[in-house]
């Protein structure tokens, strides 16, 4: 069942760049959420329409009545988010998606940029808790935009996380890409996680083509709804020439199912 | 036109010979189906009626994405239909929404007269459809892809055959893009409609400032949302002026709360739909339930057919 709660705030502080963390108070939600799941926010208070429609945010990590999120300012929607204050309450549906990372492999190596790399977070968790093993791969353009680094240092992820900056500000100098073969050789029954902008997923799974190994990706889209209803996130299975739901048949795809183009 | 009688609670009614618990209905491309809502968020037996989506003869894929975008209250969509087809809606999803115990109207809708006539044949002789909503918003693929609501000539030749060939209620939703809403109107109350949805989405584009190019993948797409509340109100009013209560008239554009739904009633609507409140209120339609409810004993009244129309009390006086 989906949940519709008033989340009470009780952090929501900007980061650095365009980035802010959202902490929220929900405990019916936070106890059904599973990795890659996501939540609708409704930016403004009954009976306000502009902006109109909530906003989706990946859960980056669920801790007994708290979800934390984080979130960049693009337009309306994330903007209006960063003028709520701590002791607010703001309406958030969740927890939404139903095609999550499969876990019949015996090695996953989890690849996020930006932004993105809070939408495999909860997944490198849960990972770790059940005792399997993994590597994630973070990349952002500059050191300024690692904004879940503190996260991955308090919850003890450092030497499961290797970074990647594209100026060479932190960490490894370069993209995503550069050592992502290396990760992957020798590995059996192995998949990747991916999660970040279209033009990263574009190049991870272009990387990795000749390898053929299964990735999946964690996509993101315009959505009114959440829920299934609007028909409107959709992107197409290639394989079935049908246009699915990211929201309802997603957020994860097998990257050969779908044209990345879409979205 | 088929009486509306009071039944036993303020809100239950009926229309066309069925009975409906409530005046409160969602939408056509609002709700999907029914079941996401029913399997995931709340017993939608509580609903007056789900007009499910849109359903032509062959399935359609749909537009490309993007396909919808936010616009000051309100939101542009061209989903472009997609839908499996009726057979495939009869054979799979039907059946599971007959679980539920609310009226199911299936919203009808083909790129020429021809499909329309074989999707109303089909759902004619389909158990546990109760009513037809007709879709004219879509272009007509033989006319040059003008559609079939904007041309009243063309929208009377449709509705008469279709009343031939099904003996279920015919409801028809008025496109508002076109000059004068009593042209169409009008049109299908002579093509014995048997009632009329006011309104469908608003034509619209948004353009990316960035891209300069519009944002949606097909440019143009329907508005919806709180912004076209006042665009439907009036054309309710406008129909209802001219028929009374002698053409049934559905109300929906613009609903979120049990305020914006008795605008619709008192205008003349005698039932409203909830549309596009649905994706980011999912419980929208109970709200209303509730909210005209507690209006109803608020106000005095028994029962809400006391406030239809009754907007035009001082003109019709």
């Amino acid at each position: 069942m989906y949940i519709d709660e008033k989340a009470k705030i009780l952090e929501n502080k900007h980061i650095s760049g365009k980035t802010w963390l959202l902490r929220l108070e929900a405990p019916k939600i936070a106890s059904t959420v599973k990795p890659a799941q996501f939540v609708m926010i409704k930016a403004t208070e009954d009976f306000q329409y502009d902006p109109l429609l909530r906003r989706a945010f990946a859960v980056a990590d669920v801790k007994d009545k708290e979800l934390l999120i984080f979130y960049d300012v693009y337009g309306k929607g994330t903007k209006s988010i960063t003028t709520k204050k701590a002791g607010e309450e703001i309406y958030i549906l969740g927890a939404l998606g139903k095609k999550l990372f499969p876990e019949n492999y015996d090695y996953y190596l989890l690849v996020g940029g930006g932004i993105g790399f809070a939408g495999l977070s909860l997944f490198m968790k849960y990972l770790k808790n059940i005792g399997k093993p993994f590597k994630a791969i973070y990349g952002v353009r500059r050191k300024e935009q690692l904004s879940m680094l503190d996260w991955i240092k308090e919850n003890g992820f450092e030497n499961d996380v290797i970074i990647y900056t594209e100026d060479g500000s932190f960490g490894e100098k370069g993209l995503v890409t550069k050592d992502l073969k290396k990760f992957i050789i020798g590995k059996k029954n192995i998949s990747l996680a991916v999660c970040g902008p279209k033009k990263m997923m574009k190049a991870v799974v272009e990387e990795v083509k000749d390898l053929k190994i299964p990735v999946y990706l964690s996509l993101e889209s315009k959505m009114a709804c959440g829920f299934g209803i609007c028909i409107g996130c959709v992107i197409k299975n290639i394989k079935e020439n049908t246009y699915q739901r990211v929201c309802y048949e997603g957020p994860v795809f097998n990257a050969e199912e779908i044209n990345i183009e879409d979205f | 036109m088929k009486q509306v009688k009071n039944l036993d609670t303020s809100l239950s009614f009926e229309l066309f010979g069925i009975k409906f618990k409530n005046p409160v209905w969602t939408a056509s491309g609002c709700f999907s189906y029914g079941l996401e809502v029913a399997e995931n968020l709340y017993d939608i037996s509580k609903l007056g009626a789900v007009v499910v989506k849109g359903l032509s003869y062959k399935p359609r894929a749909g537009n490309p994405p993007q396909r919808i975008v936010e616009t000051p209250c309100g939101m542009l969509n061209s989903i472009g239909l997609q839908n499996p087809g009726v057979e495939y809606f009869a054979k799979n999803i039907l059946p599971k929404l007959r679980e539920y115990d609310t009226v199911i109207i299936a919203n009808v809708f083909g790129e020429d007269e021809e499909e329309y006539l074989k999707v109303a044949e089909f759902l004619d002789k389909t158990d546990g459809v109760h009513a037809l909503e007709l879709n004219v918003s879509c272009p007509n693929v033989k006319k040059g892809g003008i559609a079939f609501g904007s041309d009243p000539d063309t929208l009377y030749s449709l509705v008469s055959k279709l009343k031939q060939i099904t003996s279920k209620p015919l409801l028809v939703k008025l496109s508002p893009n076109i000059t004068n809403i009593l042209d169409t109107a009008t049109a299908c109350v002579e093509a014995k409609a048997d009632g009329l949805v006011l309104i469908n989405t608003l034509l619209g584009m948004a353009i990316d400032v960035e891209k300069e190019e519009p944002i949606l993948a097909m440019k143009t797409g329907g508005l919806s949302g709180p912004a076209i509340l006042p665009i439907a109100v009036r054309m309710i009013y406008q129909v209802y002026e001219k028929y009374g209560a002698s053409v049934p008239i559905i109300g929906v554009g613009g609903i979120t709360t049990a305020e914006d739904a008795l605008q619709h009633i008192l205008a003349g609507a005698v039932a409203v739909q909830i549309g596009t409140a649905n994706f980011y209120d999912p419980y929208a339609p109970l709200k209303v339930i509730e909210g005209l409810e507690k209006h109803l004993e608020r106000k005095g009244y028994k029962h809400f057919l006391e406030v239809v129309g009754k907007a035009h009390k001082l003109k019709l006086k």
